[in-house]
């Protein structure tokens, strides 16, 4: 078989999740169908690296995924609109009877907000880092530590980013405005959680971005 | 576990990446902790239904997008590209022969061609309809991808993309423009395929974006000639587009240039 022909039999069968995982970190769907050529065409150049057996979709996802970082450098800008957003709690006086109406099942009129229009709109307004790290744990299905692979950082700061990022999207679907209590309770490192319980380290406290 | 570690820690949980103890340590708490079991419940609900709303925002992949990605692994299969861009000179010397043939017999052919009548019965709604060819080509344009073959050697990027594409790709020479041949890479205009080729003019890029145009209207709002040829001219977001057809097939280019710089371009590419 030829190499390009083994490469596709291995490759191929992602396109669907490399397309949409695309679309949704470049927000443009032409610049997604680059972003997926371009990130096959590296993986096949590099394929002589790939290890027969290991997880090809988390493989694929890390070379897409780092020419995305490489190209749009966007990352650092959107961290600082997330954090200027956070970490201001003004907004706090500000919520409006309208906004306060769903309270009434606020859990059951979130639940149903979690689709369509409503909800990608939300997702594409998430940071970019936030964004990849839930979409690669929700939709992709990877695990932390793939995840941690693919967005080459610690474990510790995919959790954060999943846990921020889910409630961003949260807030976002609410129509909440983040408050700063919220924004400074974090996920907790499980790596730290069971050091505290083997007694290695003090008790753990969240953690913001690192 | 308490309170505290069990808010911090629940999604960790919810994604399966607990070990059996810390699995055991949570649930115990929840079980034990009305607060937290009721949090844990809520919680649970709403990662259920982010997953299920997540994964339900589909994205079809185009269906040019699979030719288009077996033509840049069938280019990356080949020993081209750069490696034929250093190209030793004894074959050079033909190739450079071959080039201004080719490219003689282009600029000839050029001429030949009739007017295409279709462009001067375009009317101003037609002209208003049309801008989405130009946005199209400024969107191919920007995007600031690398090329996939680098030669300034306009029969090495023509070589390359032989069987790449479904049109023939014929790079002009710009002999008497001062633009310099960068390379090319496989590209597209809407979702239909098309040859980039890509030059330098004074440190600026144009593009040249060469595709079939068959069901397309190569139209834009201001006209102008060369020699025999309606060029359709138009702007977006500061990038300027020139449009033509030429032996069948279609032909943008487009740049951060005016509508001048960009003519002279276009006579100096097909109409020297």
């Amino acid at each position: 078989m030829s190499q390009k022909r083994a490469f596709e039999r291995i490759a191929l069968p992602h396109l669907p999740a490399l397309h949409r995982m695309a679309v949704r970190l470049c927000r443009n769907g032409d610049d997604a169908n680059d972003l997926v050529q371009d990130g096959l065409v590296k993986a096949f150049r590099f394929f002589h690296r790939f290890e027969e057996g290991s997880n090809a979709r988390a493989w694929l996802f890390k070379v897409m995924v780092n020419i995305f970082y490489n190209r749009y450098h966007k990352a650092a800008r959107d961290r600082r609109l997330a954090e200027d957003v956070v970490a201001d709690d003004r907004f706090d006086r500000f919520v409006s009877a309208a906004s306060l109406a769903p309270t009434r099942d606020p859990e059951q009129a979130l639940v149903e907000r979690l689709s369509g229009a409503g909800l990608r709109r939300a997702l594409e307004n998430l940071p970019v880092d936030f964004r990849a790290a839930v979409l690669l744990c929700d939709v992709e299905g990877l695990s932390y530590r793939e995840i941690a692979d693919v967005l080459e950082c610690p474990i510790g700061t995919v959790m954060s980013r999943i846990y921020r990022g889910r409630r961003a999207l949260r807030q976002a679907l609410a129509g909440d405005v983040p408050t700063a209590s919220q924004a400074t309770a974090g996920a907790v490192d499980l790596d730290d959680y069971r050091r505290w319980r083997e007694g290695a380290a003090p008790r753990p406290k969240g953690r913001v971005e690192s | 576990m308490n309170c505290g570690d069990l808010r911090k820690l629940a999604d960790a949980y919810f994604d399966g990446e607990f070990a059996d103890d810390d699995r055991r340590d949570l649930e115990a708490h929840a079980a034990a902790c009305v607060a937290c079991g009721r949090h844990v419940e809520t919680e649970r609900r709403y990662h259920d239904a982010l997953r299920v709303g997540l994964r339900g925002l589909d994205e079809p992949v185009p269906p040019a997008l699979a030719g288009r990605i077996d033509a840049a692994l069938a280019a990356a299969a080949r020993p081209t590209g750069r490696a034929e861009a250093a190209r030793p000179s004894r074959t050079r010397a033909w190739v450079v022969t071959a080039c201004l043939a080719a490219a003689a017999s282009a600029a000839s052919l050029f001429f030949v061609q009739r007017r295409d009548e279709r462009l001067r019965a375009l009317d101003a709604a037609t002209a208003a309809a049309s801008v989405s060819i130009v946005e199209a080509v400024v969107e191919s344009h920007r995007r600031d991808l690398p090329v996939e073959v680098a030669s300034v050697n306009p029969e090495d990027v023509r070589h390359w993309f032989q069987g790449k594409i479904d049109v023939p790709v014929r790079p002009p020479h710009m002999r008497t423009s001062g633009a310099r041949l960068v390379g090319g890479r496989v590209s597209n205009v809407r979702e239909r395929q098309a040859a980039q080729l890509v030059y330098d003019l004074g440190g600026r890029k144009v593009s040249v974006l060469i595709f079939d145009p068959d069901g397309m209207r190569l139209d834009a709002p201001r006209r102008q000639r060369v020699r025999d040829h309606d060029v359709a001219l138009g702007g977006r977001r500061g990038y300027n587009v020139a449009l033509f057809q030429d032996r069948g097939l279609g032909y943008a280019v487009a740049g951060e240039a005016d509508d001048a710089e960009i003519m002279n371009f276009v006579h100096a590419a097909f109409a020297p």
